[in-house]
């Protein structure tokens, strides 16, 4: 993905790859349709920007998830800066937000999310790709790491049993490690949104490859989150036994 | 002179001394963990994840030590509960070092911090993360 007009560059295949999905990374400023403005109240983007960024701020400052991914960024080495690593801008309607691998930062979609719950999730989510490209020699090119990624991003910040329900993959007589099936379905969702040139049953051997290491690597987080109880806050307070203060 | 049903392996003069000491927890997260481990929602997120309910007996076994070490300087007890910290450290963070689908770094990429491209470094000035990233640095110093 390059800065450069995109009648100049050659088509690389990657520019393919769900980046189309983020139309200000391709240089060009998001504008709003006439019917949009008038009907939607579309338009705002810069009060909208404003107020993605405080949100985003105020889960830096509050979120205990949000804070333990940052420590243990800062503890590996990768410290997030807040204006370096973070970019709030209006995206297709149909992602809430994501990580640029190239420029190294994440995205979060102003004109999709405008609930502090929900950007606690994105940030976290897209936090664990940081950490795993911090940590590891992940390179995103590679079906198998990215399917890993994806595996830890879902096992440890979705599939409450209330999503799972809602993503089909369980039900009130279905539930017995069904978490294992969310996750799944929900990597490769991911998998295929960021490669559409890889076909579902290809993205599913992949993600069935590594599915066991990495559905057990639980940093670092180190615990499946139960929603609505205080296992976020368990899992900031012990960050300290696992290298992360 | 603590009451202790075995002398200690080693005699501490102070118990900061002690191996991982700084592994173990204040007593009462011991006990919290134990309530949720033993909770009906606990119980079904286990279910949910494990299909088995979770054994909860150690959570409540380190609270006992921790307080026998709180309120009666048993050392031992203290000795128990750094053991079965440190097998839950183990246990932890075991598959994510044998995690073998990505090689490990030495260190971070040293492209992390590279500068954006220069139109959006303008676009970002002044914007509400801008001055918030300057008052955390500027406050790190």
């Amino acid at each position: 993905m390059s800065d450069k007009p995109s009648e100049a560059a050659p088509v690389d295949k990657e520019d393919n790859w769900g980046y189309d999905l983020y139309p200000e990374r391709r240089g060009e400023a998001a504008r709003a349709k006439w019917w949009q403005i008038a009907l939607f109240g579309a338009g705002q983007t810069n009060v909208e920007k404003t107020t993605c960024e405080r949100n985003v701020y105020n889960c830096f400052e509050n979120s205990p998830l949000v804070k333990l991914m940052y420590s243990a960024l800062k503890a590996s080495g990768c410290e997030i800066d807040l204006r370096r690593h973070i970019a709030c801008e209006v995206c297709d309607v149909s992602v809430s937000g994501g990580y640029d691998p190239k420029l190294n930062q994440i995205v979060v979609c102003q004109n999709v999310v405008r609930n502090k719950g929900i950007i606690q999730g994105i940030l976290t989510h897209e936090m664990i790709h940081m950490f795993d490209a911090c940590r590891h020699q992940l390179d995103f090119k590679n079906i198998h790491h990215l399917a890993c990624t994806e595996i830890r991003a879902a096992n440890l910040t979705h599939c409450s049993f209330m999503s799972a329900m809602f993503q089909g993959d369980a039900s009130p007589i279905r539930i017995r490690k069904q978490h294992a099936e969310c996750v799944k379905m929900k990597a490769l969702g991911s998998v295929m949104a960021v490669r559409p040139d890889v076909t579902k049953e290809e993205a599913l051997a992949a993600i069935d490859k590594v599915f066991t290491k990495c559905y057990n690597d639980l940093e670092p987080i180190g615990r499946r989150i139960r929603r609505n109880s205080a296992d976020m806050i368990r899992a900031y307070e012990e960050k300290g036994n696992y290298g992360y203060e | 002179m603590s009451e202790t049903k075995e002398t200690p392996a080693k005699q501490y003069v102070d118990e900061k001394d002690i191996p991982n000491v700084w592994l173990v927890r204040p007593c009462e997260s011991y006990k919290d963990e134990y309530s949720e481990c033993k909770s009906i929602r606990g119980r079904f997120h286990q279910y949910f994840i494990h299909g088995e309910n979770l054994d909860c007996a150690q959570w409540q076994t380190d609270f006992d030590n921790c307080m026998k070490f709180r309120l009666q300087k048993d050392i031992p007890a203290l000795e128990q509960v750094i053991k079965s910290e440190s097998k839950r450290r183990y246990e932890r963070l075991a598959p994510h070092y044998y995690n073998d689908v990505w090689k490990h770094r030495d260190k971070p990429p040293e492209d992390w911090n590279k500068p954006l491209p220069p139109k959006m470094q303008e676009e970002y000035k002044n914007t509400y993360l801008d001055h918030k990233a300057r008052e955390y640095k500027a406050s790190q110093t």
